[in-house]
């Protein structure tokens, strides 16, 4: 859906703004929705067929949970269908667990990094793979913990995860900001260190940072605006990787639709900038 | 090097029952690694918390929301989620209610309850099939359709609740013979007559007309075919209309 320089953003879509957007129907290359909202009958299955008419959709899912001990073949079975319908040019999870045996926990856990755990999770994306027919986009999560025992780095993990199985990345920017804060690292080094060459999508958010312990803690809220240090993360991501896909994400505390699209136009505008950097580079 | 079975179910432990991880599990730092993972302990139940104040919002009302908090509280941990659909949570939430020691005076609770996931679940019903949210089979009727009856007037407790003049009602008076549908893409309920009520019980048992007529006939033998029933719902059950239809809610 895209050449290296035109900018494509679009933005999520959630119930609060469906009335809105049917009136407005604006200039976006494509909406995405989480899966999860969709499985159910009545008005939320009509309304994405109906906008599905007039954009492209990417549907991101919380619940595959490829970082659990088995997977919910059944849950993956309706997304399959819900796929079906409405052919979606994108579809993503987590590097997370959201189901703990039989409990799920509606959050995305992190696992602890090990030849273990990837072994695992790479098998889980394979069989998710087949089950859905297609390539599925794994993101990196916002971390607050990290495990003793982790042997590997979240980029290794990544990296191996996406050449032993072809998928994609997702590859969330604020999520990279927040978990590096938390990690007392480098966002720019935490970047650096993102296996870019798999990157399929960017993903864009707000947090909020608070104290616990003393200790400054960000947190993945996505009920704000992003804030500037994301959006300069975001330039010299769109520097290493360019024309991809990328999402204005706003789940708690919606404000107006105008709102995410004025989001939309700025990360449009550092696409182009990116774009028109590497053109001028290339010239020279 | 613990087994990432071991991970999760100390995770699963921490999570839903508030027990401490164990030692050495997480990296220690600024702010402590238990405070780290209270982020995702308060994530849980807010957010679950959230989902059933939106599906709950009569109850709420009624109990206020800070004792609403504590309920919901108790329920998740009694009833974590068993599937990863928020819009699926909650369908036990009426029995809980109803059992709930604090709420014992409030006896019409639970059916209140039972009416706001009525109302829940014809509006993200499966179209057209005889499943609802949860592939439950409901021979009858059709998943966008529910019966419910109460010995108190939960419709009206409902309405007052969320209108917040809920002493305004005399629970003690009256009862409910409601049948919730969806109409136009929303949650609609209406107050049927006996024999009305006992037409649609029996289809829902897996009658035909002609034997749920009879059923009702018994009531009153000059019920007529349709009589009280929503135009929608006999749409929905035989593809023909009614003449009658008056006294409904729309809920969303």
């Amino acid at each position: 859906m895209s050449n290296d320089t035109s900018p494509v953003v679009g933005i999520g879509l959630r119930s609060k703004h469906f009335r809105t957007f049917d009136a407005l129907r604006p200039a976006l290359p494509f909406v995405e929705v989480h899966a999860e909202n969709h499985l159910a009958g009545g008005e939320m299955r009509r309304f994405l067929h109906d906008v599905r008419k007039d954009y492209e959709i990417s549907v991101h899912c919380v619940g595959i949970s490829v970082g659990s001990v088995t997977l919910d073949e059944n849950h993956i079975k309706r997304i399959r269908c819900l796929i079906d319908e409405i052919d979606p040019f994108l579809v993503s999870d987590h590097l997370s667990i959201s189901q703990l045996g039989a409990v799920y926990t509606n959050d995305l856990l992190p696992l602890p990094y090990t030849e273990e755990s990837l072994r695992l999770v790479c098998s889980h994306v394979d069989e998710v793979q087949i089950l859905l027919g297609r390539e599925i986009l794994i993101e990196n999560p916002s971390r607050y913990i990290s495990y003793a025992h982790s042997t590997i780095s979240e980029g290794e993990f990544l990296d191996a995860l996406a050449r032993r199985t072809g998928c994609g990345l997702l590859c969330d920017v604020n999520n990279i900001f927040v978990t590096a804060r938390n990690e007392r690292r480098d966002p720019i080094e935490a970047l650096m260190a993102f296996p870019h060459t798999h990157v399929r999508q960017f993903h864009l958010a707000g947090h909020d940072t608070v104290t616990l312990d003393g200790g400054r803690v960000c947190i993945d809220t996505h009920d704000r605006a992003v804030c500037q240090e994301v959006w300069d993360l975001f330039g010299a991501a769109c520097e290493r990787t360019r024309g991809v896909p990328t999402l204005i994400e706003w789940d708690n505390n919606l404000p107006e639709l105008e709102v995410l699209l004025d989001e939309a136009a700025k990360a449009s505008a550092h696409q182009r900038y990116a774009a028109s950097r590497s053109l001028h580079a290339a010239a020279r | 090097m613990p087994l990432l079975a071991e991970v999760h179910a100390a995770l699963r432990h921490a999570l839903v029952f508030g027990e401490t991880l164990p030692l050495g599990l997480l990296v220690a730092s600024c702010p402590e690694a238990e405070t780290q993972f209270d982020i995702h302990r308060n994530h849980f139940f807010q957010s679950l918390t959230g989902a059933l104040e939106k599906t709950f919002p009569a109850i709420v009302s009624l109990v206020d929301q800070r004792f609403f908090s504590y309920c919901a509280h108790e329920f998740i941990q009694e009833h974590p989620p068993r599937t990863p659909c928020l819009f699926e949570y909650g369908e036990s939430f009426p029995e809980f209610v109803a059992q709930f020691p604090p709420c014992r005076h409030l006896p019409y609770l639970g059916d209140v309850a039972q009416l706001e996931w009525n109302i829940h679940a014809v509006f993200h019903a499966v179209d057209g099939s005889g499943v609802d949210v949860l592939n439950i089979v409901r021979p009858g009727l059709p998943a966008d359709i529910r019966l419910m009856e109460s010995s108190f007037p939960v419709h009206r407790i409902w309405q007052a609740a969320l209108e917040h003049e809920s002493s305004g009602v005399d629970v003690s008076h009256s009862t409910a013979k409601l049948v919730i549908y969806r109409d136009d893409g929303d949650s609609t309920m209406q107050q049927l007559g006996d024999c009305a009520f006992e037409f649609l019980r029996a289809v829902a048992a897996g009658a035909g007309p002609l034997v749920a007529l009879g059923k009702a006939s018994h009531i009153d033998p000059s019920y007529s075919l349709g009589r009280e029933i929503p135009e929608v719902v006999m749409c929905r059950l035989y593809g023909t209309h009614s003449n009658a239809q008056h006294g409904n809610h729309h809920v969303h």
